[in-house]
């Protein structure tokens, strides 16, 4: 079969960058202790901030970049712009975003989405958030949902009790990056026994050429409450790197149910080197869906660490890495309490030279006992000139553990291919059909109208892949 | 003879290591190349497994460098407790190696099998030129580094062309010291066609001073030319008081074929790199590995299958049972290189964790860079089943018994490869009274075989562990 493959994702949809881009502040590129003080005192924070941001800066300065996963090399920290803020106050109603910046979320569908289906909405634009709403009902049983400045503002004791005690700013290098400079995200709290029938949802969007994004988004769900929360991400196309650097902390408390959905569609000049952790305490479940399919480099593990007896781990991930594009992507799930269970779902598709890696780690510590988990990870590759590497890590210390590792590599059957080209379809559609089957799992998992866009999205990265 | 530990290896050791055996110039240059990479390099090149490389316990000061002459046993004694004449048996029994009888119908065909030693000083032109390429660089690891620059014992075997031999080669070492380090270099060179079959084993006396480690190093290569199929068969019981540190390494031309089985039972702390070169067309290669760690043992073992040419196939399983406070750790690679087309590779590593202070961890991981291949690999780790158990305690035995049996069982995919009847006996012994606690020596040697009570005496082919996998249908 000659593949000549020319794959490249559409942008079109997303590729617009806003021409009125004035901004209420815009510092210069490079970070400095100077830039940290700075954000500080524009954001108007508690000294034990400032003084967290300067402790998490200088371990930033020492700490080495990771000498595993993909090549950071071309990343160059001093060339990055670290704050931007385009508009000085958060609006709550649509009316009060500034037009140019409503234009690029109404080309992204967000104010429609949030009318039909979503319980509440925020979209970050650069550094800071510009519009966050919640569906009254849900602020009178008192959810909160919120940008994390506000939360710092507006509810201190709750933001320092939990505020990185999941992802300390030693964690890793990014971490510490993010603690310095972080602006915006989302920080929710679902109090004990409230159930969040409606997703939540959270936009972010870079449209400054090197920009960095550093969110920090914040889950506290209180006993036996249940949430869903959606985060979307985009980037135009510039000839030079972004980096996008999230740390997102999860704590579902005895009882509680999270479930974080991500779809990740950043251009292909976006690094994003995220930090995500989640604490499940006793019947606790947390479970992530990560999909993976825009930046040049994803190294992103979301990770859940099982504390209490009978909690339970989920991890879904898809990558789907085409020219250029490198997804070292996987999960972690650390089981420390007896009787916990976890899975792991991994579903990578490479093609015209991309490269996708699953990096996992399974724990389990020292008296959880029976504890059960499967990891279960596949990879199709689309042609001879891409790759994928698998590495998951098993580390078990009970004896009366029960895991299990599965992974599998292989190609498109041409049986598969003649099958569907038998009855009718054409080369191209049955390609399409064959690798959103190999991603059935994931998308099932989604709601309805993200489902669809990601369809589209895999149909829009599969067009032309066979000549 | 002063003792010289390990640590102080230096050039000086090696220059007198190097003319008590009259060796020739380039041969030092090598080893003292190889001595100054082990000192570069780091214990783990890949930086995947940094986390893991623990080197706590392999304690270098207090491990001689020297081998007792003559050795502690009595050499006619131990010879005798190995002897069969289902085999071609070079003895090396601390430093001294006893030379195998070869029937005159196989020396006349050209047959080589001698120490390493010999065989290089026949011809160095040769030789020269092998250790310029070749298959465990001196660069490829550290403790293969190590190896190239202290070996001083060894074997080489060489099969022409179109020979099958049904006879296995074999190599019995035995150390009886303790406080001294042995390092072996093998050597197999199979000619196009050839078929033939190798078995090592390593035992220790009984042991006398607990306290005192030992290191064995060894290092095998194995070259196997087109059509050649080599099976290389290693029994690993050393004493519970010596480091091991295994490499081993097959480079396989076009259609050859190679199996691998390998029972790591003994030593404190034992770190094996396995790897199977499939460099040309339809080369393939088996590997199956088990290990059983008891008392505070620690095993590190690594199993690579790398796919070069096209239509080559690779499987390895590594199966282990931990228990006490053993730990052991499973590591893996499957590489798929750009023209390894329509290649099918299959990994598996299982653990059976028996105590609550027993460990064991699994990394299988894939590599692969091309996209017309099937690669799949698996990893679990469980508990003995108790449905088995009951099963077996239904029909009359007890519960020790019972377990015992099935962890038998467990190891059975490599004993049954083992290509000597008798030593396979003896596995399946060391098993049983490994279980049972019993680690010594002497015990395995006066133990009733196994046999009599599980198994018939009849030769049966061992089972398909791969083709008939429901991965690969």
């Amino acid at each position: 079969m000659a593949t000549k493959q020319t794959l490249d994702i559409d942008y079109t949809k997303y590729n617009f960058r806003d021409a009125d881009t004035s901004y209420e502040y815009k510092f210069d590129k490079g970070l400095t202790r100077e830039v940290v003080e700075h954000i500080s005192r524009i954001k108007k924070e508690p000294d034990w901030m400032l003084q967290f941001r300067l402790r998490s800066y200088e371990h930033f300065t020492k700490r080495p970049l990771p000498a595993w996963g993909g090549n950071l090399n071309t990343l160059k920290f001093d060339d990055m712009l670290y704050y931007a803020s385009p508009t000085e106050k958060k609006s709550r109603s649509w009316d009060d975003v500034p037009e140019y910046i409503k234009q690029t979320f109404d080309k992204l569908g967000i104010p429609e989405a949030e009318k039909k289906f979503l319980g509440g909405v925020g979209a970050q634009y650069e550094s800071e958030v510009v519009y966050h709403s919640l569906r009254d009902d849900l602020a009178k049983k008192g959810v909160i949902f919120t940008d994390t400045d506000t939360a710092l503002r507006e509810y201190p004791e709750l933001f320092k009790k939990y505020f990185s005690t999941v992802i300390p700013p030693e964690d890793n290098k990014f971490a510490a990056l993010n603690s310095a400079v972080w602006s915006g995200g989302s920080f929710i709290y679902i109090p004990e026994g409230v159930s969040v029938d409606v997703p939540l949802q959270a936009y972010f969007r870079i449209n400054i050429q090197n920009m960095g994004q550093f969110e920090r988004t914040l889950i506290i769900a209180d006993k036996n409450s249940r949430i869903h929360y959606i985060e979307g991400c985009t980037a135009p196309i510039y000839s030079t790197d972004s980096l996008h650097s999230a740390v997102v902390e999860i704590i579902a408390k005895p009882g509680a149910h999270v479930r974080y959905t991500t779809i990740q569609n950043w251009s292909n000049d976006v690094y994003n080197l995220v930090t995500k952790r989640a604490y499940a305490y006793a019947n606790a479940t947390v479970e992530w869906v990560d999909g993976n399919l825009g930046s040049k480099l994803t190294m992103k593990y979301p990770s859940i660490y099982l504390l209490g007896q009978g909690a339970k781990g989920e991890i879904l991930s898809v990558a789907f890495a085409g020219k250029g594009q490198h997804q070292d992507a996987g999960g972690k799930v650390v089981h420390l309490a007896p009787y916990t269970t976890s899975r792991i779902t991994s579903k990578s598709v490479s093609k015209d030279g991309g490269r996708t890696t699953y990096r996992g780690l399974l724990h389990v510590a020292k008296g959880a006992k029976g504890v059960k988990s499967s990891v279960r990870c596949d990879a199709l590759l689309l042609d001879e000139y891409s790759r994928t590497d698998t590495y998951p890590y098993n580390e078990i210390n009970e004896d009366d553990a029960t895991t299990s590792h599965e992974a599998t590599v292989g190609k498109i059957g041409e049986d598969q291919l003649f099958y569907l080209m038998s009855r009718g379809l054409s080369e191209q559609d049955a390609l399409s059909m064959i690798v959103m089957g190999f991603m059935e799992p994931f998308i099932k998992e989604l709601p309805m109208e993200y489902a669809i866009e990601l369809n589209r999205l895999i149909q829009l990265e599969m067009a032309g892949s066979v000549g | 003879m002063s003792e010289l530990t390990l640590a102080e290896a230096s050039e000086q050791v090696i220059a007198k290591l190097s003319q008590a055996r009259k060796e020739p110039d380039w041969l030092r240059t090598f080893r003292t190349k190889s001595l100054k990479l082990f000192r570069e390099l780091p214990a783990e090149l890949s930086n995947l497994y940094t986390k893991y490389a623990d080197l706590t316990g392999v304690d270098f000061e207090s491990t001689s460098l020297e081998l007792p002459e003559p050795p502690r046993a009595d050499i006619d004694s131990v010879v005798s407790k190995f002897k069969t004449d289902r085999a071609i048996t070079i003895y090396q029994i601390d430093s001294k190696t006893l030379p195998p009888e070869i029937p005159e119908a196989l020396l006349k065909e050209g047959v080589v099998f001698t120490d390493i030693g010999t065989a290089i000083s026949r011809d160095p032109e040769y030789f020269k030129r092998y250790f310029l390429e070749k298959a465990i660089l001196p660069e490829d690891d550290k403790f293969a580094a190590l190896n190239n620059a202290l070996f001083m014992s060894g074997f080489f075997l060489h099969i022409p062309k179109g020979m099958e031999i049904t006879t296995p080669f074999r190599m019995v070492t035995v150390l009886s010291s303790e406080g001294n380090s042995l390092f072996t270099q093998n050597l197999i060179m199979a000619e196009p066609r050839s078929k033939f079959t190798v078995l090592e084993e390593l035992y220790s006396t009984k042991l006398t001073q607990q306290s005192k480690r030992s290191t064995y190093s060894a290092l095998s290569e194995v070259y196997l030319h087109e059509g050649a199929e080599v099976t290389y068969a290693s029994i690993n019981n050393l004493a519970s008081n010596v480091n091991i540190f295994s490499n081993k390494k097959s480079i396989g031309k076009r259609d050859s074929k190679i199996v691998w089985s390998s029972a790591l039972l003994g030593g404190a702390y034992t770190r094996s790199r396995l790897e199977s070169v499939m460099k040309e067309e339809g080369a393939s290669s088996e590997n199956v590995e088990v290990v059983f760690g008891a008392g505070t043992q620690r095993f590190d073992t690594a199993s690579n299958i790398t796919h070069i040419g096209q239509n080559t196939s690779g499987h390895a399983v590594s199966k282990g049972v931990v228990k006490e406070k053993a730990r052991a750790v499973f590591k893996g690679m499957i590489r798929i290189e750009k023209e390894a087309k329509n290649s099918r590779a299959y990994l598996a590593e299982h653990g059976m964790i028996l105590g609550k202070d027993a460990r064991a961890d699994a990394i299988p991981g894939l590599e692969i860079e091309t996209n017309d291949v099937k690669a799949t690999h698996s990893a679990s780790v469980a508990q003995i089943n108790d449905e088995d158990v009951f099963y077996l305690m239904s029909r009359g035995l007890a519960e020790d018994d019972a377990k015992k049996l099935i962890i038998v069982g467990f190891f059975e995919p490599v004993v049954e490869r083992i290509p000597v009847p008798e030593v396979a006996k003896r596995i399946r012994r060391i098993i049983d009274l490994k279980w049972s606690g019993v680690y010594d020596f002497e015990s395995y040697l006066k133990a009733r075989p196994l046999e009599d009570e599980y198994y018939e005496e009849e030769a049966h082919k061992p089972r398909d562990l791969f083709e008939g996998h429901y991965k690969y249908r």
